[in-house]
């Protein structure tokens, strides 16, 4: 199957990632060659996926105090790369209404 | 003191001829010595080690009781999280990530007060069969330095092949403990899907990752595999049975009376000659120690490859979402304040993630997306559905399964690199037993001078870790 540039893009854009320009065609060709290769798979008839149902699912108590309960919350604040407060710090995600004219 | 199995380690402490910190010191000399050429690791714990090497001489004076993997040195795959050390994880993205909290091996071997080395290369968050795709340096095989050793565990077993560590842990996703133990001439375990603790396992595939050992010796690997193995309350997969104590039932009485099953389509799909003739005498010489072979078929081996580079690339993508740069690690050379938050998270990703993890990435969001689930991920599922079947029908007939761990020795540093598909290839007998969430071992066969290591594969059924770590252990009985 053939992937057109745009569709690269486009798959990018979801993966939070930048393809250069010049590099859509080579990603393109390895997308096909790879893609190609997973067609043979069409050859089988579809089944029921059952093992996903996993026979025993233990379920955690609805407890705040278990005896595992993960006690590092400051450290993985410490460990933010810009802070403000107890918050981690970032960029405008919303921008000013009036910017986006 | 060369070629130290973790048995030898363990009488030496115990008799006193050797101490923990001799043995500790000898060990960093020889990394010092040897790691400039090989670059298996990413970090060396001179100062932690010798300390706990002090501690356990001091244990050993007082006759204190000693742990199996006390005073015993161990390298781990910069994957697993240490408390208070850096994770890279092989990825520019973690360049500056300190681990918060122990995985659970690691907390299981601190309780043994076992010896952590230091950190061992890897390909970026595990994926890879080379070694090449680590941000940091190619790590080469110590057998010959112009090939790799396999990947994505290529540091831990590259150390342990130059003994510059007796033991090292790996993880495996579809091969990445078993294909570079066959590159590098040593022993490797990827334990049953939920047999070992995933927390503190940085995430790639969650449905296929698993660690495991890495050792010169099927009983080393067994003793590794007891002290990390068993229920995790921080993993919620792992196992809920008891442990199988498998070192000290290590049984070749047992191994003798098994039945063997050769499954027929990992025999016929063009391996190296060289290969094929290795796995000959293995069969040989178990023949002549009682075991019975008998021709299997799982037919739809086939489909692994397709069905793993699917499942694995989707898990990817979801799993290395949440590298956006602003609650672990910064990525250098961008300023955060120079964007808005989306170009933000898209700069950084994009300069953070190496070629490959981006191309698996965007694979992954690929076989996703809402245009192609059902004609990808849905059928890689099936897929994985087929393939579990085989092999449990294989294992009413045979106790175990023995075939190649991958189709050639070592290749070449940089010999594909330039074709993914041809790289993913050498997976292609390792990910069945990944999908089916088996325990499979890679064990060295008897190496020819002047050839490179080949070893063979002995997969088992669900938590039967014991049949294979048996059947290992009758091979190295010459």
């Amino acid at each position: 199957m053939k992937i057109a540039k745009d569709e690269i893009k486009h798959i990018a854009t979801l993966a939070k990632l930048e393809i250069p320009e010049e590099n859509l065609e080579k990603f393109s060709q390895e997308f096909d060659s790879i893609l190609g290769y997973f067609d043979e798979l069409n050859s089988l008839a579809p089944r029921p996926i059952l093992s996903i149902q996993a026979k025993k699912q233990p379920l955690r108590q609805d407890d705040t105090n278990l005896p595992n309960h993960f006690e590092k919350t400051e450290a993985i604040i410490q460990g933010f790369p810009e802070k403000q407060d107890r918050f981690a710090k970032v960029p405008t995600a919303i921008k000013d209404h009036k910017d986006q004219n | 003191m060369p070629d130290l199995t973790i048995q030898r380690i363990q009488a030496g402490l115990r008799s006193k001829e050797f101490s923990a910190r001799e043995l500790t010191q000898n060990y960093l000399q020889t990394i010092a010595q040897k790691d400039g050429d090989i670059q298996a690791f990413l970090a060396v714990y001179s100062n932690q080690a010798l300390e706990t090497a002090t501690r356990v001489d001091e244990i050993i004076a007082s006759d204190g009781i000693l742990e199996p993997l006390a005073g015993v040195p161990i390298a781990i795959k910069d994957n697993i999280l240490i408390e208070n050390q850096k994770a890279t994880a092989g990825s520019k993205m973690l360049e500056n990530y300190t681990a918060l909290y122990d995985a659970g091996v690691i907390r299981k071997l601190k309780k043994h007060n076992a010896i952590f080395l230091g950190k061992t290369n890897l390909d970026e968050f595990a994926m890879g069969s080379s070694t090449e795709n680590s941000a940091y340096q190619i790590t080469k095989n110590p057998h010959d330095l112009t090939r790799v050793p396999g990947g994505s565990s290529g540091g831990s077993t590259a150390a342990v092949a130059a003994q510059m560590a007796p033991a090292a842990l790996g993880s495996d996703t579809g091969g990445s403990i078993r294909q570079p133990a066959h590159f590098c001439g040593v022993v490797g375990l990827k334990p049953t899907y939920g047999s070992v603790s995933r927390s503190g396992l940085i995430a790639m595939a969650s449905s296929l990752d698993q660690i495991g050992p890495i050792t010169q010796t099927v009983a080393d690997a067994a003793i590794v595999f007891d002290a990390i193995s068993g229920n995790d309350p921080y993993d919620n997969t792992s196992t809920q049975e008891k442990n199988q104590n498998t070192f000290a039932n290590l049984d070749t009485q047992k191994a003798k009376g098994m039945t063997v099953g050769l499954p027929k389509e990992y025999f016929e799909s063009g391996s190296d000659p060289e290969v094929n003739k290795a796995l000959e005498e293995v069969i040989q010489y178990y023949q002549s120690q009682g075991v019975v072979f008998k021709e299997i078929s799982l037919p739809h081996t086939k489909y692994g490859l397709a069905c793993y580079y699917i499942i694995q690339p989707a898990q990817v993508s979801s799993n290395l979402a949440r590298f956006d740069t602003i609650r672990y690690s910064p990525v250098y050379g961008i300023d955060s304040q120079q964007h808005d938050l989306e170009k933000l998270y898209i700069h950084s990703r994009s300069l953070g993630f190496g070629q490959e993890t981006q191309r698996r990435i965007m694979l992954g969001t690929f076989v996703l997306s809402s245009g192609y689930y059902d004609a990808y991920y849905k059928k890689a599922e099936e897929a994985r559905e087929y393939i579990r079947d085989d092999f449990q029908k294989a294992f009413g007939e045979v106790d175990t399964i023995l075939t190649p761990v991958a189709p050639t020795p070592a290749f070449k540093i940089g010999e594909k690199t330039q074709d993914p598909l041809s790289m993913y290839l050498s997976d292609i007998f390792s990910v069945p037993a990944s999908l089916a969430g088996l325990p499979a071992i890679s064990i060295p066969t008897r190496k020819q001078p002047d050839s490179l290591p080949i070893g063979f594969q002995i997969i088992g059924q669900h938590f039967h870790e014991s049949d294979i770590l048996n059947l290992g252990h009758l091979y190295e009985q010459v």
